[in-house]
């Protein structure tokens, strides 16, 4: 069995387990949330082939901008990415959680503008990503008072979605997608502030750190990265809040 | 005009002691740093470098509505180490001294510990003056920048009494300048930008005037 079918033979066991009646999970709390939030750099470098052997540029979106006085270039500005989603979550025995999640993100704004081609003509260059994730954590969740949680987990994550970028200049016409999937690493601290005894506004940062094998298409190559900070706000729900009494936890 | 002046700010500091500090606005100074200041290493794979290592001193205001917050100051980061390429696998590359300073604005939630202090979590846009030089095979250029960027922030205050509280903090920011010289001698184009994306850590003390 490969760690793609386990990832997603856990995501369905935990789902099945949130269907299942209170009783069943005497020792765990579980939870729904839902979330929402920025990704302020996506997509890594987002270097390719033919970036390196038609542009001269050997890393990506870090060396794509050129400017020359007297022709007008605008800056390609990293792809800033919106991000969002929800999880279920275990709480057990009062200090330990595991959780799976399903996140989409999509670059929003960046990653477009004008440089110069190796010939010095203008080039409109156009960055973009978006992917899907289903990370699997586990981790260490403490609280503090009643209404309060702080959780610290660590896991991986199914990850897929396509890369695609867009050169074009007298000189070059270079367009490509790439689509694949990788298992990045997944590290995340969060913090649930309980509004009332079941439900908690929550805050958390995530690293993702994995990218994709190295990806053809038609001549071009490259890998779709994973690799960033993620930071949302959002909503959990516990579901067998009524059997935990928070102020019994103080 | 000036007495007045003098007395005004001696009750401002004063009358709050009077009360319980409710934890409302803290006003703090801090020292940090960031490492691999202009991120060197991403110029390419073979780049043998030594990254800029940068001091930071800041102040900062901090309003807390628990569990809302909202966190702004003023940040000034120098350099302590130049950022130095260790041969020609940067092209016309030679050193980094790059100074700047940034004005985040963030909103996030706190959550408290206890009686001890707050964890708290925040995002928001940053606005960042980047100043400094950075230095080819032939010149040395100065830096003007003035850049609207994207940070998030993350941190624990612990109390040391009522109006007193120290905190330390995690500040992550993502921002990159146009191109500043041209590294490749065969062109007469600028290829170089400044990176200013990093993480930053701080530590430091509040003062809790209301």
């Amino acid at each position: 069995m490969n760690i793609q079918k386990i990832i997603k033979s856990a995501f369905i066991v935990i789902l099945i387990a949130a269907a299942c009646p209170a009783p069943i999970f005497a020792f765990a709390e579980r939870s729904w949330a839902f979330q929402a939030g920025m990704i302020p750099a996506m997509g890594g470098g987002m270097s390719s082939y033919e970036q390196s052997a038609r542009i001269g540029v050997d890393n990506g979106i870090y060396g794509i901008n050129r400017s020359e006085k007297g022709k007008s270039t605008k800056n390609i500005d990293q792809p800033v990415g919106f991000t969002g989603g929800g999880e279920f979550k275990l709480v057990l025995f009062n200090y330990y959680m595991a959780r799976v999640g399903a996140n989409y993100s999509r670059s929003i704004y960046g990653g477009t503008g004008k440089s110069l081609d190796p010939a010095g003509n203008i080039m409109k260059v156009e960055y973009s990503l978006w992917y899907y994730d289903i990370p699997l954590m586990a981790g260490i969740s403490i609280p503090f008072w009643k209404d309060v949680r702080i959780t610290l987990s660590g896991g991986l994550a199914y990850a897929s979605g396509t890369y695609s970028n867009s050169f074009k200049s007298d000189a070059v016409n270079s367009k490509a997608a790439f689509s694949g999937w990788a298992l990045p690493r997944v590290i995340s601290l969060s913090g649930e502030y309980f509004i009332n005894y079941d439900i908690a506004a929550t805050t958390a940062i995530s690293y993702y750190e994995g990218s994709t094998k190295v990806i053809k298409n038609r001549a071009d190559y490259a890998v779709l990265d994973f690799t960033g900070y993620r930071f949302t706000f959002g909503v959990s729900y516990y579901m067998d809040a009524d059997k935990s009494d928070r102020k019994k936890q103080q | 005009m000036k007495h007045k002046f003098l007395s005004a700010l001696i009750l401002a500091i004063i009358l709050p002691r009077t009360l319980h500090s409710g934890e409302y606005i803290g006003l703090g100074i801090h020292a940090g740093f960031h490492n691999d200041v202009g991120n060197m290493g991403q110029q390419g794979n073979s780049v043998i470098y030594a990254g800029q290592f940068n001091g930071i001193l800041g102040v900062s205001a901090k309003i807390d509505r628990d569990p809302l917050f909202i966190r702004t100051g003023a940040d000034r980061s120098m350099v302590l180490m130049d950022g130095e390429v260790k041969d020609n696998s940067s092209g016309e590359l030679k050193k980094t001294r790059i100074s700047y300073t940034s004005i985040p604005l963030y909103a996030g939630i706190n959550f408290r510990i206890r009686e001890r202090g707050k964890f708290y979590m925040g995002m928001g846009p940053v606005y960042l003056l980047g100043n400094g030089s950075v230095h080819t095979i032939d010149e040395k250029v100065q830096i003007r920048d003035k850049i609207y960027c994207l940070g998030f922030i993350t941190g624990v205050q612990l109390r040391v009494d009522n109006y007193i509280q120290v905190y330390a903090e995690w500040e992550y920011i993502s921002a990159r300048s146009a191109p500043k010289i041209n590294t490749d001698p065969g062109q007469t184009w600028k290829d170089y930008s400044i990176d200013y994306s990093g993480h930053r850590l701080h530590l430091g003390f509040s003062y809790f005037i209301l």
